[in-house]
Protein backbone atom coordinates (compact mmCIF):
# COMPACT_ATOMS: atom_id res chain seq x y z
CA UNK A 1 0.00 0.00 0.00
CA UNK A 2 1.36 3.27 -1.20
CA UNK A 3 1.84 6.30 1.18
CA UNK A 4 -1.19 8.13 -0.44
CA UNK A 5 -3.27 5.38 0.88
CA UNK A 6 -1.80 5.79 4.11
CA UNK A 7 -2.57 9.63 4.85
CA UNK A 8 -6.05 9.19 3.36
CA UNK A 9 -6.86 6.75 5.79
CA UNK A 10 -5.18 9.03 8.92
CA UNK A 11 -7.04 11.79 7.72
CA UNK A 12 -10.61 9.77 7.38
CA UNK A 13 -9.74 8.66 10.73
CA UNK A 14 -9.36 12.19 12.09
CA UNK A 15 -12.31 13.26 10.43
CA UNK A 16 -14.64 10.63 11.54
CA UNK A 17 -13.17 11.27 15.30
CA UNK A 18 -14.17 15.09 14.53
CA UNK A 19 -17.39 13.83 13.56
CA UNK A 20 -18.18 11.89 16.38
CA UNK A 21 -17.26 14.25 18.83
CA UNK A 22 -18.97 17.27 17.69
CA UNK A 23 -22.42 15.24 17.32
CA UNK A 24 -22.32 14.97 21.62
CA UNK A 25 -21.07 18.72 21.75
CA UNK A 26 -23.85 20.62 23.20
CA UNK A 27 -24.73 24.09 21.66
CA UNK A 28 -24.07 27.30 23.47
CA UNK A 29 -26.99 29.34 22.62
CA UNK A 30 -30.60 29.24 24.17
CA UNK A 31 -33.31 31.65 24.50
CA UNK A 32 -35.36 31.18 27.46
CA UNK A 33 -38.43 32.79 28.69
CA UNK A 34 -40.96 34.99 26.66
CA UNK A 35 -38.26 35.66 24.05
CA UNK A 36 -37.56 32.34 22.55
CA UNK A 37 -41.05 32.72 20.96
CA UNK A 38 -39.72 35.66 18.66
CA UNK A 39 -40.44 34.97 15.20
CA UNK A 40 -42.88 32.35 15.61
CA UNK A 41 -47.08 32.12 15.18
CA UNK A 42 -48.71 34.16 18.15
CA UNK A 43 -50.57 30.68 20.16
CA UNK A 44 -54.01 31.98 20.95
CA UNK A 45 -56.32 29.77 23.62
CA UNK A 46 -60.17 30.53 24.08
CA UNK A 47 -60.87 32.15 27.54
CA UNK A 48 -63.26 34.21 28.68
CA UNK A 49 -63.29 38.47 29.09
CA UNK A 50 -63.89 40.13 31.77
CA UNK A 51 -67.97 39.74 31.14
CA UNK A 52 -67.50 36.12 30.95
CA UNK A 53 -67.96 36.12 27.50
CA UNK A 54 -65.51 33.94 25.00
CA UNK A 55 -62.63 35.96 24.02
CA UNK A 56 -58.85 34.80 22.81
CA UNK A 57 -55.68 36.38 21.41
CA UNK A 58 -56.60 35.12 18.08
CA UNK A 59 -59.95 37.42 17.97
CA UNK A 60 -57.10 40.81 17.22
CA UNK A 61 -55.50 39.34 14.44
CA UNK A 62 -54.58 42.15 12.09
CA UNK A 63 -53.60 44.45 15.05
CA UNK A 64 -50.42 45.01 16.79
CA UNK A 65 -51.13 43.27 19.81
CA UNK A 66 -49.08 43.79 22.98
CA UNK A 67 -49.42 41.06 24.95
CA UNK A 68 -49.75 41.55 28.96
CA UNK A 69 -49.46 38.68 31.73
CA UNK A 70 -50.36 39.41 34.86
CA UNK A 71 -52.31 38.80 38.08
CA UNK A 72 -53.55 41.05 41.02
CA UNK A 73 -51.26 40.44 43.56
CA UNK A 74 -47.87 41.26 41.80
CA UNK A 75 -46.95 45.13 42.74
CA UNK A 76 -45.12 45.14 39.72
CA UNK A 77 -48.01 44.81 37.09
CA UNK A 78 -49.75 47.49 39.16
CA UNK A 79 -47.17 49.46 39.00
CA UNK A 80 -47.12 48.74 35.24
CA UNK A 81 -50.58 48.68 33.90
CA UNK A 82 -51.36 52.67 33.87
CA UNK A 83 -48.68 52.98 31.56
CA UNK A 84 -49.76 49.98 29.74
CA UNK A 85 -53.26 52.45 29.26
CA UNK A 86 -51.53 55.35 28.48
CA UNK A 87 -49.78 52.98 25.66
CA UNK A 88 -52.86 51.78 24.64
CA UNK A 89 -54.60 55.58 24.04
CA UNK A 90 -52.10 56.64 22.29
CA UNK A 91 -51.09 53.97 19.69
CA UNK A 92 -54.95 53.07 19.20
CA UNK A 93 -55.25 55.12 15.97
CA UNK A 94 -52.22 53.22 14.83
CA UNK A 95 -53.19 49.65 14.72
CA UNK A 96 -52.30 48.97 18.51
CA UNK A 97 -53.88 47.07 21.03
CA UNK A 98 -53.25 46.32 24.52
CA UNK A 99 -54.59 43.08 25.90
CA UNK A 100 -54.18 41.56 29.11
CA UNK A 101 -54.37 38.44 30.09
CA UNK A 102 -54.96 37.71 34.20
CA UNK A 103 -53.42 34.43 34.91
CA UNK A 104 -54.75 32.14 36.99
CA UNK A 105 -57.50 34.31 38.95
CA UNK A 106 -61.39 34.34 39.47
CA UNK A 107 -62.86 36.71 36.91
CA UNK A 108 -64.47 38.39 39.90
CA UNK A 109 -61.01 39.12 41.17
CA UNK A 110 -59.30 40.43 38.21
CA UNK A 111 -62.62 42.39 36.86
CA UNK A 112 -62.47 44.28 40.26
CA UNK A 113 -59.07 45.10 40.14
CA UNK A 114 -59.17 46.00 36.79
CA UNK A 115 -61.77 48.53 37.98
CA UNK A 116 -60.07 50.15 40.63
CA UNK A 117 -57.06 50.82 38.53
CA UNK A 118 -59.34 52.65 35.71
CA UNK A 119 -58.00 50.49 32.92
CA UNK A 120 -60.41 50.43 29.90
CA UNK A 121 -58.02 47.99 27.56
CA UNK A 122 -59.48 44.41 27.00
CA UNK A 123 -58.44 42.03 29.48
CA UNK A 124 -59.31 38.09 28.84
CA UNK A 125 -58.82 35.84 32.33
CA UNK A 126 -57.18 32.92 32.06
CA UNK A 127 -57.41 30.58 34.91
CA UNK A 128 -55.29 27.68 33.32
CA UNK A 129 -52.61 29.55 33.18
CA UNK A 130 -52.37 29.05 29.31
CA UNK A 131 -50.87 31.68 28.15
CA UNK A 132 -48.48 31.98 30.56
CA UNK A 133 -47.21 28.77 30.78
CA UNK A 134 -46.86 28.65 26.63
CA UNK A 135 -45.16 32.58 25.90
CA UNK A 136 -42.69 30.84 28.97
CA UNK A 137 -43.60 33.50 31.03
CA UNK A 138 -40.79 33.50 33.90
CA UNK A 139 -42.40 36.27 36.19
CA UNK A 140 -45.44 38.48 36.20
CA UNK A 141 -45.31 40.27 34.49
CA UNK A 142 -44.80 39.28 31.39
CA UNK A 143 -44.85 41.39 27.83
CA UNK A 144 -45.17 39.90 24.65
CA UNK A 145 -45.09 42.23 21.60
CA UNK A 146 -47.38 40.76 18.19
CA UNK A 147 -47.20 41.45 14.51
CA UNK A 148 -50.53 41.76 12.48
CA UNK A 149 -49.71 38.86 10.63
CA UNK A 150 -49.79 37.45 14.62
CA UNK A 151 -45.99 36.40 14.78
CA UNK A 152 -44.11 37.50 17.90
CA UNK A 153 -41.72 40.08 17.51
CA UNK A 154 -40.70 40.55 21.04
CA UNK A 155 -40.70 39.71 24.31
CA UNK A 156 -40.13 41.22 27.60
CA UNK A 157 -39.58 39.52 31.66
CA UNK A 158 -40.29 42.17 34.19
CA UNK A 159 -42.21 45.58 34.59
CA UNK A 160 -41.85 48.15 31.08
CA UNK A 161 -41.90 51.55 31.10
CA UNK A 162 -43.97 53.96 29.04
CA UNK A 163 -40.48 54.61 26.97
CA UNK A 164 -40.03 50.82 26.66
CA UNK A 165 -43.15 49.63 25.48
CA UNK A 166 -43.22 52.71 22.62
CA UNK A 167 -39.45 51.61 21.44
CA UNK A 168 -41.18 47.79 21.46
CA UNK A 169 -44.24 49.49 19.02
CA UNK A 170 -43.04 51.60 17.03
CA UNK A 171 -41.45 50.28 14.43
CA UNK A 172 -44.66 47.77 13.94
CA UNK A 173 -47.27 50.43 14.24
CA UNK A 174 -48.69 52.19 11.14
CA UNK A 175 -49.16 55.99 10.13
CA UNK A 176 -51.32 57.70 12.44
CA UNK B 1 -10.30 -14.56 5.42
CA UNK B 2 -13.34 -15.98 7.60
CA UNK B 3 -11.91 -14.72 11.01
CA UNK B 4 -11.65 -11.60 9.50
CA UNK B 5 -14.89 -10.68 8.16
CA UNK B 6 -16.22 -12.33 11.31
CA UNK B 7 -14.45 -10.49 14.04
CA UNK B 8 -15.48 -7.58 11.40
CA UNK B 9 -18.93 -8.47 11.12
CA UNK B 10 -19.27 -8.57 15.26
CA UNK B 11 -17.64 -5.45 15.97
CA UNK B 12 -20.64 -3.82 13.51
CA UNK B 13 -23.58 -5.63 14.72
CA UNK B 14 -21.94 -4.65 18.53
CA UNK B 15 -22.48 -0.62 17.32
CA UNK B 16 -25.59 -1.39 15.35
CA UNK B 17 -27.13 -2.90 18.76
CA UNK B 18 -26.37 0.55 20.19
CA UNK B 19 -28.53 2.00 17.62
CA UNK B 20 -31.20 -0.56 18.56
CA UNK B 21 -30.97 -0.37 22.11
CA UNK B 22 -29.51 2.94 22.74
CA UNK B 23 -28.78 3.91 26.32
CA UNK B 24 -27.61 0.72 27.90
CA UNK B 25 -25.72 1.47 30.93
CA UNK B 26 -22.39 -1.75 29.56
CA UNK B 27 -22.22 1.06 26.79
CA UNK B 28 -20.33 2.85 28.79
CA UNK B 29 -18.20 0.31 30.91
CA UNK B 30 -14.58 0.94 29.95
CA UNK B 31 -14.23 -2.95 29.66
CA UNK B 32 -16.81 -3.13 26.87
CA UNK B 33 -15.25 -0.30 24.87
CA UNK B 34 -11.40 -1.72 25.29
CA UNK B 35 -12.97 -5.11 24.27
CA UNK B 36 -14.30 -2.58 21.05
CA UNK B 37 -10.88 -1.17 20.42
CA UNK B 38 -8.99 -4.60 20.66
CA UNK B 39 -11.04 -6.51 18.29
CA UNK B 40 -10.31 -3.71 16.03
CA UNK B 41 -6.95 -3.81 16.11
CA UNK B 42 -7.01 -7.56 16.13
CA UNK B 43 -8.90 -7.12 13.16
CA UNK B 44 -6.90 -4.61 11.09
CA UNK B 45 -3.68 -6.85 11.89
CA UNK B 46 -5.48 -9.73 11.17
CA UNK B 47 -5.74 -7.62 7.75
CA UNK B 48 -2.62 -6.73 6.90
CA UNK B 49 -1.54 -10.40 7.22
CA UNK B 50 -4.26 -11.42 4.79
CA UNK B 51 -3.15 -8.64 2.05
CA UNK B 52 0.46 -10.18 2.77
CA UNK B 53 -0.68 -13.45 1.71
CA UNK B 54 -1.92 -12.34 -1.41
CA UNK B 55 -4.71 -13.34 -3.39
CA UNK B 56 -7.39 -10.30 -1.98
CA UNK B 57 -7.10 -7.34 -3.34
CA UNK B 58 -5.48 -4.12 -0.64
CA UNK B 59 -8.32 -1.78 -1.18
CA UNK B 60 -11.64 -4.65 -0.75
CA UNK B 61 -9.21 -4.70 2.82
CA UNK B 62 -8.97 -1.34 3.03
CA UNK B 63 -12.47 -0.66 2.96
CA UNK B 64 -13.30 -3.87 5.37
CA UNK B 65 -11.06 -2.09 7.79
CA UNK B 66 -12.08 1.21 7.55
CA UNK B 67 -15.79 0.66 7.53
CA UNK B 68 -14.96 -1.19 10.71
CA UNK B 69 -12.73 1.10 12.17
CA UNK B 70 -15.14 4.29 11.57
CA UNK B 71 -17.84 2.09 13.30
CA UNK B 72 -15.49 1.11 16.55
CA UNK B 73 -14.81 4.73 16.26
CA UNK B 74 -18.58 5.32 16.56
CA UNK B 75 -19.13 3.07 18.99
CA UNK B 76 -16.34 3.79 21.21
CA UNK B 77 -17.14 7.34 20.94
CA UNK B 78 -20.60 6.83 22.03
CA UNK B 79 -19.83 5.08 25.25
CA UNK B 80 -16.97 7.46 26.54
CA UNK B 81 -18.16 11.03 25.22
CA UNK B 82 -21.70 11.18 25.22
CA UNK B 83 -24.16 12.46 27.70
CA UNK B 84 -25.55 9.67 29.95
CA UNK B 85 -29.41 9.22 28.82
CA UNK B 86 -31.44 11.50 30.88
CA UNK B 87 -35.21 12.15 30.48
CA UNK B 88 -36.59 15.59 29.65
CA UNK B 89 -39.69 16.65 31.76
CA UNK B 90 -41.91 19.66 30.49
CA UNK B 91 -45.00 21.12 31.68
CA UNK B 92 -47.94 20.54 29.52
CA UNK B 93 -47.48 23.86 27.25
CA UNK B 94 -44.20 24.84 27.89
CA UNK B 95 -41.24 24.59 25.59
CA UNK B 96 -38.20 23.02 27.32
CA UNK B 97 -34.87 24.09 25.09
CA UNK B 98 -32.53 20.78 24.49
CA UNK B 99 -29.00 21.95 24.11
CA UNK B 100 -27.81 18.13 23.56
CA UNK B 101 -30.20 18.39 19.87
CA UNK B 102 -29.79 21.92 19.32
CA UNK B 103 -33.20 22.50 19.87
CA UNK B 104 -36.17 22.06 21.83
CA UNK B 105 -39.30 19.96 23.04
CA UNK B 106 -42.66 21.48 23.33
CA UNK B 107 -45.03 19.56 25.71
CA UNK B 108 -48.57 19.80 24.64
CA UNK B 109 -51.33 21.50 27.08
CA UNK B 110 -54.12 18.45 26.09
CA UNK B 111 -53.60 14.75 28.40
CA UNK B 112 -55.45 12.89 24.98
CA UNK B 113 -52.89 11.41 22.78
CA UNK B 114 -50.41 14.06 23.66
CA UNK B 115 -47.87 14.39 21.48
CA UNK B 116 -44.32 16.17 22.00
CA UNK B 117 -42.71 18.47 19.20
CA UNK B 118 -39.45 18.51 18.39
CA UNK B 119 -38.25 21.95 16.72
CA UNK B 120 -34.46 21.95 15.41
CA UNK B 121 -34.00 25.17 13.67
CA UNK B 122 -37.69 24.77 12.18
CA UNK B 123 -37.86 21.56 11.36
CA UNK B 124 -40.35 19.94 12.78
CA UNK B 125 -40.87 16.55 14.76
CA UNK B 126 -43.58 14.43 16.36
CA UNK B 127 -42.64 12.10 19.15
CA UNK B 128 -46.10 10.19 20.22
CA UNK B 129 -46.63 7.67 22.43
CA UNK B 130 -44.36 4.63 22.00
CA UNK B 131 -42.38 6.88 19.34
CA UNK B 132 -38.93 6.57 18.43
CA UNK B 133 -37.23 8.99 17.02
CA UNK B 134 -33.16 10.07 15.96
CA UNK B 135 -31.79 13.43 15.73
CA UNK B 136 -28.64 14.19 15.36
CA UNK B 137 -26.80 11.62 17.77
CA UNK B 138 -29.33 10.95 20.20
CA UNK B 139 -32.59 8.85 20.23
CA UNK B 140 -35.74 10.31 21.20
CA UNK B 141 -38.81 7.84 23.13
CA UNK B 142 -41.70 9.01 24.71
CA UNK B 143 -41.96 7.61 28.35
CA UNK B 144 -44.81 8.36 30.81
CA UNK B 145 -44.81 9.45 34.39
CA UNK B 146 -47.42 10.38 37.04
CA UNK B 147 -47.65 14.83 37.31
CA UNK B 148 -50.07 16.29 39.37
CA UNK B 149 -52.61 19.00 38.03
CA UNK B 150 -53.26 21.37 41.24
CA UNK B 151 -56.51 23.10 41.49
CA UNK B 152 -56.19 26.23 44.09
CA UNK B 153 -58.97 28.21 45.18
CA UNK B 154 -59.41 30.89 48.62
CA UNK B 155 -61.73 29.88 51.19
CA UNK B 156 -64.71 31.51 49.36
CA UNK B 157 -63.91 29.00 46.02
CA UNK B 158 -61.80 32.23 43.91
CA UNK B 159 -59.69 30.64 41.69
CA UNK B 160 -56.01 31.44 42.52
CA UNK B 161 -52.81 31.97 40.65
CA UNK B 162 -50.26 28.87 41.01
CA UNK B 163 -46.08 29.65 40.52
CA UNK B 164 -43.54 26.90 40.24
CA UNK B 165 -40.53 29.67 40.93
CA UNK B 166 -38.28 26.88 40.56
CA UNK B 167 -40.22 24.31 38.46
CA UNK B 168 -39.73 23.88 34.46
CA UNK B 169 -42.76 26.65 34.28
CA UNK B 170 -42.94 29.36 36.25
CA UNK B 171 -46.66 29.85 35.83
CA UNK B 172 -48.17 26.12 35.67
CA UNK B 173 -51.03 24.43 37.74
CA UNK B 174 -49.16 21.28 36.55
CA UNK B 175 -46.24 19.58 38.88
CA UNK B 176 -44.23 17.71 37.37
CA UNK B 177 -42.87 16.29 40.26
CA UNK B 178 -39.18 15.74 39.61
CA UNK B 179 -37.84 14.95 42.69
CA UNK B 180 -38.09 12.19 45.39
CA UNK B 181 -38.53 12.28 48.85
CA UNK B 182 -38.16 9.70 51.08
CA UNK B 183 -41.04 8.69 53.65
CA UNK B 184 -41.00 5.43 55.06
CA UNK B 185 -38.26 3.46 53.38
CA UNK B 186 -40.67 5.09 50.00
CA UNK B 187 -39.56 7.05 47.44
CA UNK B 188 -42.08 8.97 46.31
CA UNK B 189 -42.34 12.06 44.00
CA UNK B 190 -42.37 15.16 45.47
CA UNK B 191 -42.95 19.04 44.18
CA UNK B 192 -43.33 22.20 45.70
CA UNK B 193 -45.71 25.39 44.61
CA UNK B 194 -46.72 28.91 45.43
CA UNK B 195 -49.35 30.65 45.95
CA UNK B 196 -48.42 34.42 45.85
CA UNK B 197 -51.91 35.92 46.28
CA UNK B 198 -52.52 33.92 49.77
CA UNK B 199 -48.33 34.18 50.74
CA UNK B 200 -48.33 30.48 50.32
CA UNK B 201 -46.36 27.65 49.89
CA UNK B 202 -47.59 24.29 49.62
CA UNK B 203 -45.59 21.03 49.67
CA UNK B 204 -46.48 18.33 47.56
CA UNK B 205 -45.82 14.43 47.97
CA UNK B 206 -47.64 11.93 45.25
CA UNK B 207 -48.56 8.40 46.69
CA UNK B 208 -49.72 5.90 43.66
CA UNK B 209 -51.93 3.56 43.89
CA UNK B 210 -49.53 1.07 45.58
CA UNK B 211 -47.72 3.30 48.17
CA UNK B 212 -51.56 4.57 48.57
CA UNK B 213 -53.11 0.86 50.21
CA UNK B 214 -50.49 1.46 52.78
CA UNK B 215 -52.10 4.11 53.75
CA UNK B 216 -54.64 3.44 56.93
CA UNK B 217 -56.17 6.69 56.80
CA UNK B 218 -57.80 6.36 53.01
CA UNK B 219 -60.89 4.89 51.95
CA UNK B 220 -59.85 1.15 51.20
CA UNK B 221 -62.15 1.64 48.23
CA UNK B 222 -60.04 5.07 46.78
CA UNK B 223 -59.02 4.08 42.83
CA UNK B 224 -56.50 6.27 42.54
CA UNK B 225 -53.46 7.49 44.78
CA UNK B 226 -53.07 9.80 47.43
CA UNK B 227 -51.50 13.14 47.75
CA UNK B 228 -49.99 14.71 50.74
CA UNK B 229 -50.61 18.49 51.07
CA UNK B 230 -48.48 20.61 53.42
CA UNK B 231 -48.77 23.89 53.48
CA UNK B 232 -46.40 26.80 54.77
CA UNK B 233 -45.80 30.78 54.85
CA UNK B 234 -43.69 32.43 52.48
CA UNK B 235 -41.07 32.36 54.73
CA UNK B 236 -41.35 28.33 54.97
CA UNK B 237 -43.12 28.11 58.56
CA UNK B 238 -45.98 26.03 58.78
CA UNK B 239 -49.15 26.85 59.40
CA UNK B 240 -51.48 25.05 62.38
CA UNK B 241 -53.40 22.01 61.17
CA UNK B 242 -51.99 23.00 57.40
CA UNK B 243 -50.98 19.12 56.34
CA UNK B 244 -53.46 16.66 55.36
CA UNK B 245 -53.64 13.64 53.29
CA UNK B 246 -56.25 13.25 50.95
CA UNK B 247 -57.60 11.12 48.18
CA UNK B 248 -56.48 12.05 44.78
CA UNK B 249 -58.44 14.40 43.10
CA UNK B 250 -60.47 15.74 46.23
CA UNK B 251 -60.74 18.88 47.69
CA UNK B 252 -59.19 20.13 50.97
CA UNK B 253 -59.04 23.22 53.06
CA UNK B 254 -55.92 23.40 54.50
CA UNK B 255 -54.20 26.88 55.83
CA UNK B 256 -56.84 29.20 53.49
CA UNK B 257 -56.75 27.62 50.36
CA UNK B 258 -59.22 25.21 49.04
CA UNK B 259 -56.20 22.80 47.70
CA UNK B 260 -57.07 19.91 45.44
CA UNK B 261 -54.78 17.42 43.13
CA UNK B 262 -55.27 15.22 40.06
CA UNK B 263 -52.54 12.55 38.77
CA UNK B 264 -52.40 12.12 35.35
CA UNK B 265 -49.88 10.32 33.25
CA UNK B 266 -48.29 13.10 30.70
CA UNK B 267 -45.17 12.78 28.78
CA UNK B 268 -41.90 13.21 29.10
CA UNK B 269 -38.77 12.09 26.42
CA UNK B 270 -35.67 10.11 27.15
CA UNK B 271 -32.88 11.25 25.18
CA UNK B 272 -30.09 8.69 24.79
CA UNK B 273 -27.12 8.77 22.94
CA UNK B 274 -26.42 6.34 20.05
CA UNK B 275 -23.42 6.19 17.62
CA UNK B 276 -23.30 9.19 14.61
CA UNK B 277 -26.10 8.02 12.40
CA UNK B 278 -23.47 8.98 8.92
CA UNK B 279 -20.89 7.52 10.56
CA UNK B 280 -22.93 4.67 10.73
CA UNK B 281 -24.16 4.02 7.30
CA UNK B 282 -20.46 5.26 6.11
CA UNK B 283 -18.98 2.74 7.74
CA UNK B 284 -20.99 -0.16 7.50
CA UNK B 285 -21.56 0.51 3.49
CA UNK B 286 -17.86 0.67 3.22
CA UNK B 287 -17.26 -2.84 5.82
CA UNK B 288 -20.08 -4.89 3.39
CA UNK B 289 -18.49 -3.46 0.47
CA UNK B 290 -15.33 -4.49 1.15
CA UNK B 291 -16.57 -7.45 2.66
CA UNK B 292 -18.45 -8.33 -0.85
CA UNK B 293 -15.80 -7.57 -3.23
CA UNK B 294 -12.85 -9.91 -0.59
CA UNK B 295 -15.60 -12.54 -1.11
CA UNK B 296 -15.88 -12.03 -4.88
CA UNK B 297 -12.25 -12.57 -5.36
CA UNK B 298 -11.67 -15.63 -3.16
CA UNK B 299 -14.27 -17.49 -5.27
Amino acid sequence: MNRRWIWLVVLFAVALVAVVVIAYLPSGSSANGPAALVGQTAPSFPVVDLAGKPGALADYRGKIVVLNLWASWCPPCRAEMPDLERLSHAYVKRGVVVLGVDQGEAGTRARDFATSLGITYPVLVDDAQQYGRVYAALGLPTTIVIDANGVVRAGFDGALTFAQMSAAVEPLAGKS
Amino acid sequence: MTGLLAGCVAIAIAVLLELVWPGQAVYQYGWYNALLATAFVLCAVRARAVAREGGVPALALLALVVGTGALTIAGVANGLFAPDPHVVIGSPGASVRVDDLHGSLSFPLATADPVVRLDRNGSLTEIGAGGFHIAAAFALSQVRRQVLAVDVADARGAHLTVTQPNGSAFLSPVLTMPTQQNIAGMLLPFDTFAVPAAHRVVKVVLFDRRHAEMLKTLRSDSPGGAVLFSVSDEDDRAIPHGIALVADGTTVALGGLRLKGLAIAYPAIRIAAVPVPLVLVLGTLLLLGGAIWCRLRKL
